[in-house]
């Protein structure tokens, strides 16, 4: 064998996404949770335990990503190892490390206790874990499928099949892990039987594995027909390959059994058992409990993060992102009248409608509104704002969302009538008009009037950011009730105060907050952080939030919510071919009684209110049939409100959806963008660009699979806030289940809109893929 | 593209796996050409309409040994429209298992399918056929499935919890009264 065939086979690495990414967050669950029982309990869990754990978990890896993984269909004996590891290595370690503890301790507390918690103490679960981990069942379990699986018909049909072949390297995990159990006894679990009878079940296991063993080495023909029919590598012959296979679980196989064997003798025979006592099953519950130090242990705040930390909170920290995102803007516009009328090979085409749009979806659901924070439309405002003239307020009677809901259905219908996307100059003007907007309101009006009662592009973050992981509030609402001078509204000489008048102590939540960081810098006592909260807090919590008031009197902020995930739906049905060619027809044949432009804003407003008072109709058919004497029943105005926020999963997972197929099959764009903006600006210090295809970043059916996944989360998480307001607003389940009937009804029916639009083909509607 | 773009397409490459996978699947052929030993694998089995991993293996007839140097074409045709005719290069990149050579090919109907392999190393050239056949494409179908029925198992999961949830509370509620 040359060197160069054994340097290939050994480089035949295969670096499964998933499996690895299971196992990475499998060890960091541990781990986390290993330190955390290690404060109270050094004793039960010392350092060789997270090591069996962790070694465990890489041997797993090993089997399923190395070249045994790769090389399995080619030769037995690589087969025959890749199982050994699986059955006799990875088990006995992961159970060495007692995982149940840790690794519940590291997850999320409520998770525990209100996700798994119900299970866990379900008395059949209880029943069927006494089942399937006592000695006789566990050893059946693992014997029966060790030789099943070695029939030649099933183990030809996993060579054939990549399914079948990992449900049998699941099978043999599973049963193997339930095999070790009675041997090692994880901490907290209760031997059962005598120890002695632990030699038997493991020289019984041994006898198995000496017959098939014995069976594959001496045999006279190949048993596999696979190995005999293919080709054969490194010089050995398929019945060599198959008796060196045999010999190896024979040899190997026989010392992992026999091992514990006299492990166990010893042990029984020595005369001071130094075992782990185990504990009862309140003993477990105790320390799966976290002492009332740890429950209030300190919650995650970005702003204490070294790097990211120290930026956010620098006194210019926000003016370098928005100043970037100002000269992006400059560029863009530039580029939008100057450049390339094609919008594809335009920055005005590209950078706003491909990139921006998607990572600005992106950002609201993993950190928070990023797009607000680094706004490029404030730096100019900030100019007004010096000049001194801003002493008006803004009128008390338009201190709500109305306009802005107006100003954001005409931005989406412009943005479909007069087809923006394609048309850089038009991109290039709807930004000048955005700069102006933002310079006269904010020069004439105090605080920030154009971010919080008419910018569309705020609502939209706004109302996203009702989903988002972080929210600025305080870390001592003790340290807030002794403050005297309120920086963080107030201001003071360095540092103004927050312009949107959201007061720290009774701010709840991110509705109104564009990230500015401005109360952080004026809080005297570092007060304020950016802390990880659970995604739905926001939607399920009512309190009186400053500023902003209930949500379930606000029905303002519902129809905004509402417009938000309808434009969803709207915007990503008009780039499949079927609506697209309705809706052509339809205009063709009204073009001469209506103009086209009005025609559209049209059947947006009477679309738009169409399905407002659908909402409306089911909200109340649910609180009508769930109406009862038991306590007094909601408001139909707070039901609507509340439900129509609770759609906001559902519409943020359809614009995800949308704009990340966008993102994947143009991702390659802004370059050759870039290079042809340069050669239009006269800049030749780039190259002329390759326009050239590339393939997009997922394959057909991996993009189908990450649309259909994100809107299934935006489906499940749309019901779940459903599930807890109706809950909330009413005393049996029973009832809980009839206001929530005709609401479920509507949101299936929109996920069955937003499944058919992801299953038609797309238009790439003047993006493209260089 | 830039060394950036590359760096950052990366992750998303490896979660997606647009390309070959290339460590084998359902041996289509194993034949022996001039001097090479040649076996063919193909992934899924049966073939689909849509994209299909196919990778090679190219052997010395007399020693068996793995040829990682031979340089190896295949085109892939219909059978009933041999002039609509891809060709692909196979490479080791795109192979898992980097003793094959893969690609992915796509195939855009059902039917019989010829496959050509035309290898060579050298002065050594060979050329071998085979046909396949390709089913209709069920994969999609499959896939819209499954992510479609995923919440309705998520929420029975969900009504089980709830269910055990109520009823763990209710014992507990009783449990309170006896004491």
């Amino acid at each position: 064998m040359s060197d160069g065939v054994s340097q290939a086979a050994w480089s035949s690495w295969a670096f499964p996404f998933w499996a690895t990414s299971g196992l990475l967050v499998a060890a960091l669950v541990y781990l986390s949770g290993w330190r955390r029982i290690r404060r109270s309990r050094p004793e039960l869990f010392p350092v060789w335990r997270a090591w069996c754990f962790l070694g465990g978990l890489f041997a797993l890896w090993i089997a399923v990503a190395s070249p045994l993984d790769t090389l399995d269909g080619l030769l037995l004996t690589a087969h025959m190892t890749q199982h050994l590891i699986l059955m006799s290595v990875v088990p006995p370690l992961l159970l060495l490390g007692a995982p149940a503890v840790p690794l519940l301790r590291g997850l999320p507390r409520s998770a525990v206790r209100d996700g798994l918690g119900p299970f866990f103490r379900a008395p059949v679960l209880h029943r069927a874990a006494r089942l399937v981990t006592g000695p006789t069942f566990a050893w059946l379990a693992m014997n029966i499928a060790y030789l099943a699986w070695h029939v030649p018909q099933a183990y030809e049909l996993a060579l054939r099949s990549p399914g079948w072949h990992e449900v049998e390297h699941a099978c043999f995990l599973v049963t193997s892990l339930l095999f070790w159990f009675p041997i090692i006894q994880p901490w907290p679990s209760v031997g059962r039987g005598s120890r002695w009878a632990m030699l038997p079940y493991l020289v019984g296991a041994d006898l198995v594995n000496t017959g098939l063993a014995a069976f594959l080495t001496f045999s006279g023909r190949v048993i596999y027909p696979s190995y005999a029919a293919g080709p054969r590598i490194f010089g050995i012959s398929a019945l060599g390959d198959q008796a060196a296979a045999g010999a190896l679980m024979w040899v190997i196989g026989s010392i992992f059994y026999l091992v514990p064997v006299a492990a166990i003798a010893i042990h029984l025979l020595s005369p001071q058992s130094n075992r782990l006592a185990p504990i009862s099953v309140m003993g477990t519950a105790k320390i799966l409990r976290p002492s009332i130090a740890q429950r209030q242990a300190p919650r995650f705040d970005l702003l204490r993060l070294p790097l990211i930390g120290r930026l956010l909170r620098a006194r210019y920290g926000r003016m370098a992102l928005q100043s970037v995102a100002f000269i992006t803007a400059v560029l863009v516009i530039a580029d939008g009248f100057i450049g390339h009328p094609m919008g594809a090979m335009n920055l005005a085409g590209v950078l706003p409608w491909t990139y921006v749009r998607a990572f600005g979806v992106i950002a609201l659901l993993v950190l928070g509104n990023i797009f607000c924070m680094s706004c490029p439309f404030m730096l100019p405002r900030e100019l007004g704002h010096r000049l001194g003239l801003a002493r008006l307020k803004w009128p008390r009677w338009l201190r709500s969302k109305w306009i802005a809901i107006a100003l954001m259905i005409l931005f989406f219908w412009s943005y479909e009538a007069f087809a923006i996307w394609d048309h850089p100059a038009r991109t290039a003007w709807l930004l000048i008009a955005y700069f102006a907007a933002a310079f006269v309101v904010d020069t004439f009006f105090r605080g920030a009037s154009f971010c919080k009662y008419l910018c569309p592009l705020g609502q939209f973050n706004f109302a996203g950011s009702l989903l988002s992981p972080f929210s600025l509030e305080a870390r001592s609402q003790a340290t807030c009730e002794r403050c005297t001078t309120h920086d963080c509204i107030q201001g003071n000489q360095q540092q103004r105060g927050c312009e949107l008048q959201l007061y720290m102590p009774q701010k709840a939540g991110n509705m109104d907050c564009t990230l500015c960081m401005d109360c952080v810098k004026a809080c005297p006592h570092d007060n304020i952080g950016l802390f990880a909260i659970p995604p739905v807090r926001d939607v399920l919590r009512d309190p009186v939030r400053s500023s902003v008031g209930r949500f379930s009197s606000r029905i303002d902020i519902a129809v905004l919510v509402l417009v938000v995930v309808l434009a969803a739906f709207a915007n990503a049905a008009l780039m499949v071919g079927p609506v697209a060619a309705r809706l052509s027809a339809l205009g063709a044949s009204l073009e001469k009684a209506v103009p086209l432009p009005l025609l559209g804003l049209g059947l947006v407003l009477v679309f738009s209110a169409a399905v407002v008072a659908v909402l409306l109709v089911v909200d109340l058919a649910g609180l009508w049939l769930s109406r009862s004497d038991d306590r007094a029943n909601p408001s139909g105005r707070e039901v609507f409100c509340r439900f129509s926020q609770a759609l906001l999963p559902l519409g943020l997972a359809m614009w995800a959806a949308h704009l990340a197929f966008h993102l994947i099959t143009g991702w390659a764009t802004l370059g050759p963008a870039i290079h042809q903006a340069s050669a239009d600006f006269g800049w030749h210090f780039l190259a002329l660009p390759q326009w050239r295809m590339e393939l997009p970043l997922l394959s057909a059916n991996s993009m189908l699979s990450l649309q259909l996944l994100l809107l299934d989360a935006g489906l499940l998480l749309t019901l779940y806030l459903g599930w807890r307001l109706a809950q909330h607003w009413t005393v049996r389940s029973s009832r809980a289940v009839l206001l929530l009937l005709p609401w479920a009804t509507s949101v299936a029916a929109a996920y069955a809109v937003g499944v058919w639009i992801v299953l038609q083909p797309m238009q790439m509607r003047g993006m493209m893929n260089p | 593209m830039k060394p950036l773009c590359r760096l950052a397409a990366l992750l998303v490459l490896w979660m997606g796996a647009t390309g070959a996978r290339g460590d084998g699947g359902t041996m289509l052929l194993h034949q022996d050409a001039g001097p090479f030993t040649i076996t063919l694998f193909a992934a899924p089995q049966p073939l689909q309409v849509g994209g299909a991993d196919l990778s090679v293996m190219v052997q010395d007839r007399n020693s068996e040994e793995v040829l990682l140097d031979a340089v190896t074409d295949l085109s892939v045709a219909p059978e009933a429209e041999r002039g609509v005719q891809q060709t692909v290069r196979l490479e080791r990149g795109q192979a898992s298992n980097r003793l094959l050579q893969a690609a992915t090919v796509h195939f855009s109907r059902a039917g019989k399918w010829r496959l050509t392999l035309l290898i060579r190393r050298g002065n050594d050239v060979a050329s071998l056929s085979t046909e396949c056949t390709v089913e209709p494409g069920s994969s999609r179908a499959v896939l819209v499935w499954f992510y479609v029925l995923l919440p309705a198992g998520v929420i029975l999961l969900f009504v089980i919890h709830q269910g055990l949830k109520f009823r763990q509370k209710k014992q507990e509620g009783v449990f309170r009264v006896i004491a």
